[in-house]
């Protein structure tokens, strides 16, 4: 499948000969990302008719009249880090909106910054800390698009705690929708700046991301103003020493701790109590082996210090939550630190001490997300089977039920890596939680990604019987529905809703939506 | 190996893109965070060492083939390696070896670079990479006292390589080289018109087999005239004694040292003393080769076994080289022990410092983007109010003093080596 001449040269004289390719050498980078092999059996899925680098939103409006005009299906993506924004069955133009990547502004006073699609969240951290912010983290890590988190595809991550989730996040909105109107959102669609994302002028977060994101099934989100939360760390980030395992200084007033407990419900009461005092800037629940993982140069090194340890310090870590407290001043950490007392004496909780070498990787890993990678550093290949957005008591049972009812069987079998309950959950904002129990898997072995398959599947069913959310691969809407009509018949009418907004929006139905909804 | 050797590599990618910028504990300002000039100037992931390492799978499953498109996508790269420092930043690959690998297999395939063939012809016929006569070489020490191995013996060899030897606006450089050798009363030799090429940037550009051959007759030279020392100021041939000989399972029996590496040891024995002031400021350019490029190379053999279900780990157990053993400290150190120097970082340094575009055969097949790379850098040395950038490698100073009469960019380009020779 290819574009026609007419179509290519359209698109050419929008972004300059030198921003549109189509070279098979180049569009395999652009169908080619992790996970792809559960869904495709291959690590690429369909090649892209052709890639554009727009450099702004005339750009960006032109290209998708064109893609109107000749009836061509489009996506675009940030980063590229995630199999919805460059994976398909079907051929499509991928938008790459790496020229759109200036922080376009900073309001310090009134706590938000307006991003092009392309802003990583290390790039608008690094600028915000300069001024005592901090943008929300992104679970996938720094590489990962601010703007894309916050408007197209769900964004979680260590700090939701306290810098909340992508839905909560974005303001004024400036949007290129499928048939190349633009759209803003907000007081920008009075003409009165960015700060708000509920108007004056029209309220469409619902429609434009809903709770899991649209992940470019609705247009292009070509800026947007996202909301930026304290930080009381310093200007820079000090790192020192050697690669990969940097030194790096934790500021006095930033304090980590892990705490073990003895069973699941003191753990998830220790959560619930942290989120209501807010005591919190990072808050979540990880497998002991996360901490290795961080603190250990390699997966070979991982494994031996793993295969060290003793059973019981396996056992005794079974239930462990990793906290990190920030504070204004040291009256306030003295008070946060009281308060966590208290909580850790009413769960039963017993700190687990950690050496400087252990601590400096997970501070850097709880501010900027750095040391997600290395879980595929273990197995090669990861995902989320099993994804839930819940209450507490739900995330509870969650972790356990997948563990038993999910993985036991393939563990068993080998065919996955044994990991038993490894649920990571985080709080998002101070209402509910969003839980990921991973499954980690071999890229290269057929029967490994057979398993993986069948768990995602078996996901897929099983959460709504379990009277759970919708699920999904990744935290985000999955590929070709699976998950939201696997849930359908216990919910209400959501994805008739949603194919309604599909259409109304998406009259010609070019906004590529094989992660969102077929009208 | 070759490129199917690294498969699994190609395979386990994740595409994070951490190979295009710093990583985030490491950057200090957003306007210099990217890493890779490849994909900082052309932009399609292709272009960034993540892309290759999908090109080089898509090659391998005879998804592609070979256009000049595809060529100018692998090639347009000065194969620096800070991709590679960024990439382990988290994870276990190896990008650099895998774009090693993918050039490799481009000209077994015949698949020649046009700007490359009149560089290669010239080694071929002159052994040296800038096309000219091979009995001009050792003309850079005309008038020089120093003793020009011809058949003889000498314990310390000192080695120009091509760029020195034949870039008539350096020659001051090794001219100065040779001389603060003598005032330390090392009795170094020359090997004039015999000496030869490293390899090096022939093995960048995919010519395997022109490190080789230039290894095996380099190796044979120095054995023959009992070489036990060679000191070079470029980085180039000196990452290629040090590093590659070693990575084919050639290294010699030698002690390698930077010219940097040679002053420090004569100024920390006090052999060497630097007494008179030379006010400015400076930054300080890394170059690739002494850099992170010069880590010594790291020899595994082994298997992948599976443990705890599919959890892959190595037998014996991994280690990579992740860029942190290079020389970095020693030419700060250098200028810092100059008086009245004023030495300001830049905020891309040591491992993750920006290259100065001459690699990887860029220079010659690209010179465009060469010198595109080094004006990125000259904006960078003088937003941190630099008036001279300082580098200690020919083939950096060379494209920075190109770049500076291209761009007009207000800054002086120094060998760190004319500096220490001002102090002397």
């Amino acid at each position: 499948m290819s574009l026609s001449r007419e179509a290519y040269r359209a698109l050419e004289d929008i972004v300059g000969p030198e921003n549109i390719s189509e070279e098979p050498a180049i569009l395999d980078g652009y169908c080619f990302v992790w996970a792809n092999e559960a869904m495709f059996d291959d690590r690429f899925s369909a090649r892209p008719l052709a890639v554009v680098l727009p450099e702004s939103i005339e750009q960006v409006q032109g290209i998708v009249r064109v893609c109107n005009r000749f009836n061509i299906q489009f996506r675009a993506h940030s980063s590229g880090w995630s199999c919805p924004a460059l994976s398909s069955k079907e051929s499509f133009l991928s938008i790459d909106m790496r020229r759109m990547d200036r922080i376009v502004a900073i309001d310090a006073k009134n706590k938000y910054a307006v991003v092009e699609s392309y802003v990583s969240m290390q790039k608008l951290f690094l600028q915000t800390m300069k001024v005592g912010l901090r943008p929300h983290t992104i679970g996938c890590g720094p590489s990962g698009g601010i703007l894309a988190s916050a408007t197209s595809n769900f964004g979680c991550g260590n700090t939701s705690a306290s810098s909340d989730f992508g839905g909560r996040v974005p303001l004024g909105v400036e949007w290129v929708l499928p048939d190349g109107e633009i759209l803003r959102l907000g007081t920008l669609g009075t003409g009165s700046g960015w700060f708000s994302g509920d108007g004056p002028g029209p309220s469409l977060r619902g429609i434009m991301r809903g709770y899991g994101g649209a992940t470019g099934g609705l247009g292009v989100i070509t800026r947007a103003a996202v909301k930026l939360t304290p930080w009381y760390g310093p200007p820079a980030l000090k790192a020192s020493g050697k690669p990969n395992i940097y030194d790096i200084e934790i500021p006095e007033n930033f304090q980590i701790n892990v705490a073990a407990f003895p069973d699941r419900d003191q753990l998830t009461d220790f959560f619930v109590l942290v989120v209501e005092e807010a005591i919190a800037f990072a808050l979540h629940r990880s497998p002991a082996a996360s901490l290795a993982i961080l603190s250990t140069s390699s997966g070979d090194d991982f494994w031996q210090m793993v295969s060290a340890s003793p059973p019981e310090v396996a056992e005794a870590m079974k239930f462990i939550g990793v906290l990190m407290m920030d504070a204004g001043s040291p009256r306030e950490m003295q008070y946060r630190y009281d308060l966590l007392q208290k909580i850790m004496e009413r769960t039963e909780a017993m700190n687990f001490p950690m050496g400087p070498d252990m601590m400096g990787p997970v501070f850097r890993n709880l501010v900027t997300g750095q040391g997600q990678q290395r879980v595929f550093n273990i197995t090669t290949g990861f995902l989320t089977a099993a994804v839930n957005e819940e209450s507490w008591d739900s995330v509870k049972l969650l972790g356990q039920r997948v563990a038993e009812e999910l993985y036991a069987k393939y563990e068993a079998e080998g065919k996955i890596a044994i990991t038993g309950e490894n649920p990571w959950f985080a709080p998002l904002g101070d209402s509910f939680a969003h839980t990921e129990s991973v499954v980690s898997y071999d890229q290269f072995d057929p029967e490994s990604i057979k398993a993986v398959r069948e768990i995602l599947a078996e996901a897929d069913i099983k959460l709504p019987q379990w009277h759970l959310a919708v699920g999904g691969a990744e935290g985000c809407l999955s590929f070709d529905e699976a998950s939201e009509k696997a849930a359908a018949p216990y919910c209400l009418d959501f994805l008739g809703y949603e194919k309604k907004i599909k259409k109304a929006f998406d009259p010609n139905l070019v906004s590529e939506s094989s992660f969102y909804v077929k009208p | 190996m070759a490129l199917k050797d690294f498969e699994k590599d190609m395979m386990r990618d994740s595409r994070c893109s951490y190979c295009k910028v710093i990583p985030h504990v490491m950057m200090t300002d957003t306007r210099f965070i990217d890493v890779c000039p490849s994909v900082a100037r052309f932009n399609f992931h292709g272009f960034s060492a993540g892309g290759r390492m999908v090109a080089g799978l898509s090659l391998l499953r005879n998804r592609i083939e070979y256009t000049d498109g595809f060529l100018d996508m692998i090639f347009q790269c000065q194969m620096d390696g800070a991709c590679d420092v960024s990439c382990k930043i988290d994870r276990d690959l190896e990008p650099l070896q895998v774009m090693q690998e993918l050039r490799i297999k481009c000209i077994e395939d015949g698949q020649l670079i046009a700007g490359h063939m009149p560089v290669l012809e010239g080694l071929r016929k002159e052994d040296n990479m800038l096309q000219r006569k091979k009995a001009d070489r050792g003309k850079w020490a005309d008038g020089l006292d120093i003793k020009e191995l011809a058949g003889g013996k000498a314990e310390v060899l000192f080695h120009a390589g091509c760029r020195y030897s034949f870039d008539e606006e350096l020659w001051p450089t090794v001219k100065t080289g040779i001389n603060i050798l003598k005032e330390a009363g090392v009795d170094a030799a020359i090997m004039g018109k015999d000496e030869a090429c490293c390899g090096g940037r022939a093995y960048e550009m995919g010519y395997e087999a022109e490190l080789i051959k230039y290894a095996d007759h380099n190796i044979q030279a120095w054995k023959t005239a009992g070489v036990k020392t060679i000191v070079t100021p470029c980085s180039c041939c000196y990452q290629t004694f040090k590093v590659l000989y070693d990575k084919i399972g050639k290294k010699p029996e030698i002690e390698i040292y930077h010219f940097t590496e040679y002053l420090d040891k004569l100024i920390k024995e006090g052999t060497l003393k630097l007494k008179k002031k030379v006010p400015i400021k400076v930054t300080y350019h890394d170059p690739c080769h002494l850099g992170r490029l010069s880590e010594p190379w790291i020899h595994w053999s082994g298997k992948e076994i599976k443990v705890a279900g599919q959890m892959i780990v190595h037998d014996p157990a991994k280690k990579y080289r992740r860029g942190a053993e290079g020389v970095y400290d020693i030419p700060r150190d250098i200028l810092k022990a100059i008086p009245g120097l004023n030495l300001v970082e830049m905020y891309r340094i040591r491992e993750y410092a920006w290259c100065c575009g001459s690699g990887g055969g860029v220079k010659e097949a690209y010179p465009e983007f060469a010198l595109w790379t080094a004006a990125e850098r000259l904006k960078e040395a003088k937003d941190v109010g630099a008036d001279a950038l300082v580098s200690a490698c020919g083939w950096c100073k060379r494209n920075f003093t190109d770049a500076v009469k291209e761009t007009g960019k207000k800054i002086e380009v120094y060998d760190i080596v004319d500096l220490v020779q001002e102090a002397l």
